[in-house]
């Protein structure tokens, strides 16, 4: 039956049961409340569940609630400090990165994995570390020039 | 035909011609010197205008 | 309009007998403002901070207490008769609350043929007539149970021949869908029915003769396949019906006022009984104007006695709702040496799934709508087939019929040696052009998209290898409609808007911004909700490029009523006459030479004051949108095409596009890119894939690849504002027109790149491949 799984979500130690089958996108979602990462697809190809998990980006439709005990999760309820947003969810804002919005979370999540591998990416690097995230709404140009924005800012340039 | 408004055009179209009142009604647009109007039926038709009954277009 | 098509010119019989002038402002030119101090600013959007923290609600990120799950049973078949269904198993399982089928969903349609589709689309009568077309559905207390309820449902199909192809099923002895549709437009009236529904026709003058006129005559035929709208968030719907009758529904929609009404329609219940609220919408593009799950999640409620939630799988998402058409088309354009045309002519067929549509019909009527031509002719063929219901899908039709047109003008100006551009120019519509659909053009922007295109350093950058260029133009109608808005000034002195229409681009940063325009406020002191359906009156859906164009109007208009009061309350306070009160720069000011010494009030100061003048302060605006203005675009794309794969790259590409004028440039920026972004997806990638059982092959963002980051470039987008003297501000629609030209931007490009004319989208490897490796033989 249930699975009791004792786990971080965003700095927190956070207790849980679920079924075996449950995946870490339906544990945050239904049992913790924490609704900004989306189901786009449920298969891994839209990245609109996009969690990073013990430092590595993931598809959280993919992968086991069961399986995360002991592991740190962020999601982008944990993305600002506080009052202060994360310099690219100031930079999303400040350069209309988003029009529906729903795309948002998993790109800011990949954004932020993709700067702390590579803090000075080139235009090609975030295009290509930003591949697993589908957007419908911009076509991509003003998601690529928020990341490249957040960049600078947090390299300090 | 006189008409002084798409209303009153309507109306007329609809006594003169029965058949076209189904249509009226599941929904046409009117152009009115190219202006397309699709629920402003109290817009009047300007002297000598050119009136245009149109499909009503959906959108996306 | 059918039965005028032939003949579609009522102008002499209509001899208009008044001229009154126009008093509400929609039509009265020289309210267009030009000067603005928040007006094409780029503030920041005021639900930008929810998005950016995940604290905005979606579709499915609302639950109602003690809610069900619930599930739809849909049909392996492409075409089938259902025999029976027998719901005994389903029922018996514990957890489960309720089951439907069509049988709870009687017919409450009163013979009105849209609705009664709409009904039987989201559930199946007597046959499933597509591949995911719903059957039943069930409420349980969890997915697991819900899920195991479907498998109990027992459907005895009876297989029928199928037709997903719309050519095939124009032939005689194709597989019949529906048997009481006959073909309308066509003399004499059919006595046999057929998938053909619809037959119209436009244009004017005499194009055989055209033609014979004509020293160059190009004629072909394009095909282009079924795409998807491929919004992020599938569609979600929370209902909760009560004993009493009384019903709430929260969902992700493009018009909530307007589902209310169908729903309550559908189901026989009162629209006032029904509050809907409009979640935050993960995308729609005109495929959230549609009812799909929404009447079975309060059809299921109602039987249950408890709230019911359905949520769309990705794979539902695309085996049952949205698509656009697939089509097949011929055209066929004659032109003089010197490049004027001299007739043009086309005939489109185009499917409307498996309902009768009008999606032919409004490829015929943007064909040619960017040209000014003597003689021209369109044919449309509307065809049923047994594929889901086609949606709108952003300036539904017009990339399809635009990339058949554009394409034969570019290789008639090839034909006559002339620049596709120049070729372009010298016969595009311009003010005073009988326009291809009737109605005679006012001021418009083809020319001067045209003209920046001309003269963009894009039309000059040199070319690499296999790299090609192609440039095209697109068309659409735009509309406005019904609109209300409703602005409250707070006792504090901000002031909150309520606006009907769904925010699907940023509306609600532009309505804010035209508030605060007119009040004389910052931008910040405004803020702009959506407002659900038991607060606001009836507002039409956000399609048709209309949000920001009505809804902005109507907030001025509510806000020029706002400051009447105010200045009402000032004279109040000052015991002055209120014709002595202006309002400028956020505050009132007395004037003349008795006052005009007096400092001025603020809107805070009238606030605080509100309620010993006469009570809170607020404006209200009830409007028909209408005039909304026709939109022009031309696009300018790059690509590079493997010879060896066929695969083509965007290597660069320009949006130059007519906006009226831009609230917010960078939301019009935004929609922009995103159209053409799409449309790219359409040209090189995107299509439904059908099997010989009928059968939807890649339901999925796997199979059915949408462009991700690393597909494209940057995309420039140039702005051009040529007011819409309809509005007060100049504003155009701008959402839609983009996803025009890029089919036929990017054939042409690809056609430059290969040397061989691209007749059918999407252009996928394999099929460039092929017209490469055809050529070469
Ligand atoms: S929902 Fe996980 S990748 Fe789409
Ligand atoms: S902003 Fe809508 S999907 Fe990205």
């Amino acid at each position: 039956m249930g699975v009791l799984v004792k786990t971080t979500v965003n700095g927190d130690a956070v207790e849980f049961t679920c079924d075996e089958g449950e995946v870490l996108l339906d544990v945050l979602r239904n049992r913790l409340g924490l609704t900004g990462a989306k189901e786009g697809c449920g298969t891994g190809d839209c990245g609109a569940c996009s969690v990073i998990l013990d430092g590595r980006l993931v598809c959280s439709c993919l992968v086991l609630g069961a399986e995360m005990n002991g592991k740190k999760v962020e999601t982008i309820e944990g993305m600002a400090e506080g009052q202060k947003l994360h310099p690219l969810q100031q930079a999303f804002i400040d350069h209309a990165a988003l029009q529906c919005g729903v795309c948002t979370p998993g790109f800011l999540m990949a954004a932020d994995a993709l700067l702390r591998k590579n803090p000075d990416p080139t235009e090609e690097e975030i295009r290509f570390g930003l591949a697993g995230n589908l957007c419908r709404c911009t076509g991509y140009d003003k998601i690529v020039r928020a990341v490249q924005a957040a960049a600078k800012e947090m390299r300090g340039a | 035909m006189q008409a002084g408004t798409i209303r009153e055009l309507f109306r007329k179209l609809s006594e003169q011609y029965p058949g076209m009142e189904p249509h009226i009604k599941r929904g046409v647009a009117v152009s009115i010197n190219g202006k397309i109007y699709r629920d402003q039926w109290d817009t009047p038709l300007p002297e000598g205008a050119e009136i245009y009954l149109m499909l009503r277009v959906p959108g996306g | 309009m059918v039965t005028l098509n032939e003949n579609n010119n009522p102008s002499e019989a209509a001899a208009p007998t008044t001229s009154e002038p126009h008093v509400n402002g929609t039509h009265n030119s020289d309210l267009v403002k030009r000067d603005f101090k928040v007006i094409g600013s780029r503030p920041r959007r005021p639900d930008g901070i929810d998005k950016v923290t995940g604290r905005a609600r979606y579709g499915a990120d609302f639950n109602f207490p003690g809610q069900l799950v619930g599930l739809v049973l849909r049909s392996p078949h492409a075409h089938a008769e259902i025999v029976k269904i027998d719901t005994s198993k389903a029922e018996k399982l514990p957890g489960v609350k309720a089951v439907i089928t069509s049988a709870d969903l009687p017919d409450h349609t009163g013979g009105d043929r849209n609705m009664f589709d709409i009904l039987e689309n989201c559930m199946a009568r007597k046959k499933a007539l597509y591949d995911g077309h719903a059957v039943a559905a069930v409420a349980a207390v969890d997915a697991a149970t819900a899920r195991k309820a479907l498998k109990l449902i027992d459907v005895k199909y009876k297989l029928l021949p199928h037709v997903t192809d719309v050519d095939e099923a124009l032939k005689p002895g194709a597989p019949l869908i529906h048997d009481n549709v006959f073909t309308e437009g066509v003399e004499p009236k059919p006595t046999k029915p057929s998938n053909w529904c619809k037959r119209a026709e436009y244009g004017h003058g005499d194009v055989d003769a055209g033609f014979r006129d004509a020293d160059v005559v190009i004629s072909r035929s394009y095909k282009t396949e079924q795409t998807h709208q491929g919004y992020i968030e599938p569609h979600s719907v929370s209902a909760s019906v009560s004993p009493d009758g009384m019903a709430e529904m929260w969902m992700c929609t493009q018009g909530h006022f307007v589902f209310r009404n169908q729903c309550a329609q559908l189901l026989g219940m009162e629209a006032s009984k029904l509050r809907t609220t409009s979640s935050e919408i993960g995308g729609g593009f005109g495929g959230k104007t549609h009812l799909w799950v929404e009447p079975l999640a309060l059809a299921l409620s109602r039987k249950a006695n408890r709230p019911v939630k359905i949520t769309m799988t990705r794979e539902e998402v695309f085996r049952c709702t949205g698509p656009t058409s697939s089509a097949s088309m011929d055209v066929k354009i004659g032109a003089k040496k010197d490049g004027t045309i001299t007739a043009a002519f086309a005939e489109l067929r185009f499917h409307g799934g498996a309902f009768p549509g009008m999606w032919a019909e409004l490829g015929a009527m943007t064909a040619f709508a960017c040209y000014d031509l003597k003689n021209v002719k369109t044919v449309s063929k509307d065809v049923i087939v047994n594929r889901p219901k086609t949606a709108a899908y952003r300036a539904p039709s017009s990339p399809i019929a635009a990339f058949a047109v554009e394409s034969a003008v570019d290789e008639l100006a090839k034909a006559i040696g002339m620049d596709p551009v120049d070729f372009r120019i010298k016969n595009a519509a311009k003010e005073g052009t009988k326009s291809s659909y009737g109605p005679v053009y006012g001021p418009i922007g083809i020319g001067p998209t045209l003209a920046a295109a001309k003269n963009h350093p894009h039309m000059k950058a040199p070319l690499g290898k296999n790299q090609g260029r192609g440039m095209a133009c697109g068309f659409w109608f735009n509309f406005g409609g019904q609109t209300c808005v409703d602005v409250n000034v707070t006792p504090d002195g901000f002031v909150n808007v309520a606006q009907g229409t769904v925010d699907v681009g940023g509306s609600r940063a532009s309505i804010a911004m035209a508030v605060a325009e007119e009040l004389g406020l910052p931008y910040e002191s405004v803020r702009s909700n959506v407002a659900d359906t038991a607060t606001l009156g009836h507002n039409d859906m956000t399609d048709g490029s209309r949000g920001t164009f009505s809804s902005s109007m109507a907030a001025i208009f509510a806000t020029r009523n706002a400051i009447k009061v105010l200045r009402e309350r000032a004279a109040k306070t000052w015991e002055i006459p209120v014709g002595e009160v202006e309002w400028k720069d956020g505050a009132a000011h007395a004037k003349g030479v008795h006052h005009g010494n007096r400092p001025p009030l603020t809107l805070k100061e009238i606030a605080a004051q509100a309620g010993n003048t006469g009570g809170p302060v607020a404006g209200h605006a009830e409007i028909t949108a209408d005039g909304a203005g026709v939109s022009f675009a031309t696009h300018i794309a790059d690509v590079e095409t493997d010879p060896e794969t066929g695969r083509s790259l965007v290597k660069r590409y320009t949006v130059i596009q007519d906006a009226g004028k831009a609230l917010h440039p960078s939301y019009v920026e935004g929609q922009f890119q995103g159209g053409a972004a799409q449309g790219i997806g359409w040209a090189l990638n995107e299509e439904y894939v059908y099997g010989k059982d009928g059968r939807l092959q890649n339901a999925g963002f796997l199979d059915y690849r949408i462009p991700v980051c690393s597909d494209l470039p940057m995309i420039d987008t140039q702005i051009l504002e040529i007011p819409n003297p309809n509005h007060p501000y100049g504003v155009r629609g701008v959402g839609e027109t983009s996803i025009v030209p890029p089919l036929a931007a990017l054939g042409i490009a690809v056609t430059n790149a290969t040397g061989v004319r691209q007749t059918h989208v999407p252009m996928s490897p394999p099929r460039v491949l092929k017209s490469i490796k055809s050529k070469a033989k």
